[in-house]
């Protein structure tokens, strides 16, 4: 089956790139997932979760689509009230039609790998699959071995950027398996700042995979804030791999969301390489009905110095299962490494499931480590309290389970990305509408 | 308005009360004081429908109603309130919100229409001058951060805004300093009237010199041992508790 699939996937490619160095790339990657296949169950990284449903499908790769219908579904990926700038990929297409990039400042460069691919060629391929992504697992090697469109977010040296950079991609389809593949580049200068989002969505019960990786590269003192929300449709398949390099005090803050998809993977391989560089991750992923989610992270502490901060949280319920496995690597030359990990999953049925394993691989001495993950049920304490307040029980769960999510929540920076968030955490909850007073 | 006959309990397989007999009336305060471990704190729970209490005998109706067949949030809703011991944090949820969505579930169930934002935010601040709660923990998340003192002012607040018939406060006094049980003593009396009732569960006398109960009761070894006014209270202060329970056992 497998080699049948890795066939089937590989076929979706296009015609040869004119860019030499590009199709060297997919070459290489191409190689890569030919030798080796999709992951299965029995690599360590993928033990709780089987891709098997989506190799077997027959997915037809970056297919456009008639535009009706188009715009309800893009209403509801986009941000309420977000002031942005918008980059519109639909079924891995870019849409210049849907974007807005009319306000761009200067000494940014933002637009679809597709069309800047030969202006900027230069510092595109600079960065490109640098580290060899498509080694790390079977969905990069084909992403990289696809490679056709896709965000490009590059700051110059010393620029702030005025306004978020939104990346939404949506996927539709009529009849057909579909599926996209994304690949994104993100780029932020010395000194220079900038917030990207991406948002993945689709709507449910549409069959499709979406394939992406995004590289981002903070280079001597840059900031990004970058937030992923995995909002995929519930018949919809999800393997994302983002990879960030950050050089000498940098400062990375990422968010992790997912509350859609059938099947959503989400991996963040961060690798400190310079002194004084730090993260901060905050995730939240909740699960209903048969959901499946999980999250892979691996913190790389390669210089002195270094500070990571990591909080994830779990709410599964009904069938649902979630998997969290945290990595932590403090590499021999790393002293003073900072570096805090703590997972949290509230299980709200008894057919819930979660899987956490935080991991810890320290080669230096003068380190400060520390590492958690905990599994529970709501507080009957807190419900009692409730409860005796007047509060109905279907209520008071739904406002402790919303409570539980809402820790990660209130951390990120926008109020808008705050309110589509709750909104849909609430939507996921018995009672929504009488929660919804308690948040207002 | 309370009529406790017979009531046994077991609590993890273990009799805690056996056989308590409590008549309470509209318009009456009662103390309940005892040894710990008399099962002072199971009382208090069972009325308020805590989980893991399980009732093997006796009734108790409240209002005409069987009590233990309602809900905890039911119980809330017709009127019973408990003050609790160790008020429980519960962070992400907003004190003022709670308060909200109870009076108006409280509201809602007696037929009256909701309380909107104005009428709610004037009553909040009336009953805040009444326990002097401070205006920023109001708006913080239950009970979040707050000192022990804050926690049980937090309490009284609560029920000085919902207004319960039957207010049940579980050793609401201990811990606290004179200032504080000024304040709790002011919020109960404050309550007072002659369609309510208030049962006090208390170690120590002192709260009884701010408020005067009607009837004092010593419960030990999950019983009602002995009855009286509010001399009995000043008498325990003195002799401690084994008179009674000798007093008791050689009856």
């Amino acid at each position: 089956m497998t080699s049948a699939s890795v066939e089937h996937f590989l076929s979706q490619g296009t015609a040869v790139s004119s860019h030499s160095w590009l199709q060297g790339h997919r070459d290489a990657a191409n190689r890569s997932l030919t030798n080796s296949g999709f992951p299965t169950r029995k690599m360590e990284d993928w033990k709780y979760t089987d891709v098997s449903s989506i190799l077997e499908k027959n997915y037809t790769f970056n297919k456009s689509i008639p535009p009706e219908g188009i715009d309800s579904i893009l209403s509801s990926a986009r941000i309420a009230e977000l002031e942005c700038h918008d980059l519109v990929f639909i079924n891995g297409i870019f849409s210049r039609s849907h974007s807005n990039l009319d306000a761009l400042p200067e000494d940014v460069v933002i637009g679809s790998l597709s069309e800047l691919i030969t202006s900027h060629h230069d510092r595109i391929s600079h960065f490109l699959n640098r580290e060899n992504r498509h080694e790390k697992n079977g969905f990069v090697a084909l992403n990289t071995s696809l490679i056709e469109d896709g965000a490009v977010v590059i700051i110059d040296n010393n620029v702030a950027l005025d306004k978020p950079v939104n990346l939404v991609f949506v996927s539709t389809s009529d009849t057909d398996e579909v599926a996209q593949n994304i690949r994104n580049l993100i780029v932020v200068g010395t000194h220079a700042r900038a917030d990207v989002i991406e948002t993945y969505y689709g709507p449910d019960s549409t069959n499709y995979f979406t394939n992406t990786v995004t590289e981002a590269y903070l280079e001597d003192g840059a900031g990004l804030n970058h937030y992923k929300l995995t909002e995929e449709g519930l018949d919809g398949y999800h393997v994302g791999n983002f990879f960030v390099e950050q050089k000498q005090n940098s400062s990375l803050n990422a968010y992790q969301v997912s509350i859609g998809g059938k099947l959503a993977r989400s991996d963040l391989d961060i690798n400190l390489a310079g002194p004084n560089a730090e993260a901060t991750i905050y995730g939240l992923y909740m699960g209903e009905g048969k959901q499946h989610i999980d999250h892979h992270t691996t913190v790389n502490h390669s210089s002195p110095n270094t500070r990571s901060n990591e909080t994830y949280r779990g709410v599964l319920g009904d069938k649902a299962r979630g998997v969290f496995n945290g990595k932590i690597i403090v590499a021999k030359d790393a002293q003073k490494t900072e570096a805090h990990l703590s997972n949290a999953n509230l299980l709200l049925s008894s057919e819930a499931e979660v899987d956490t394993k935080p991991e810890l691989e320290i080669y230096a001495d003068d380190v400060k480590c520390s590492h958690g993950a905990t599994i529970g049920r709501l507080d009957d304490t807190m419900l009692f309290y409730l409860r005796s307040r007047a509060i109905d029980e279907e209520i008071a769960r739904s406002l402790l389970t919303f409570a539980f999510a809402e820790d990660v929540i209130d951390k990120i920076h926008y109020p808008q990305i705050i309110n589509r968030l709750q909104k849909k955490v609430i939507g996921k909850l018995p009672d929504s509408s009488l929660i919804k007073d308690f948040v207002s | 308005m309370l009529s406790i006959k017979n009531l046994h309990v077991k609590v993890d397989n273990k009799k805690i009360l056996n056989g308590l007999d409590l008549e309470v009336n509209a318009g009456e305060v009662h103390a309940i004081m005892g040894p710990n471990g008399s099962g002072k704190s199971t009382l208090a729970n069972v009325l308020a429908g805590r989980d893991g209490y399980e009732v093997v005998d006796g009734s108790v109706e409240y209002k005409g109603k069987d009590l233990l067949a309602l809900s905890p949030e039911e119980r809330a809703c017709e009127g019973v309130f408990l003050a609790f011991q160790y008020p429980v944090e519960i962070p992400g949820v907003n004190n003022v919100y709670l308060l909200k969505a109870g009076i108006n579930a409280i509201r809602k169930h007696r037929g009256q229409p909701e309380l909107d934002a104005v009428e709610f935010l004037s009553l909040v601040k009336e009953k805040m001058k009444v326990v002097h709660m401070k205006e920023d923990l109001l708006n913080r998340a239950v009970n979040e951060g707050f000192s022990g003192g804050e926690k049980k002012r937090n309490e009284i607040f609560q029920m000085a805004v919902l207004e319960p018939a039957l207010a049940i406060l579980d050793e609401t006094d201990s811990g606290l300093d004179i200032d504080a049980l000024k304040i709790v003593a002011n919020g109960v009396n404050n309550l007072m009237n002659e369609d309510r009732a208030i049962v006090l569960v208390t170690h120590y006398q002192r709260l009884l010199d701010y408020i005067v109960p009607h009837r004092v009761h010593v419960l030990s070894g999950g019983r009602i041992l002995k009855s009286g006014d509010k001399q009995l209270a000043l008498e325990l202060e003195k002799r401690g508790y084994d008179w009674v329970i000798e007093e008791a056992s050689a009856a």
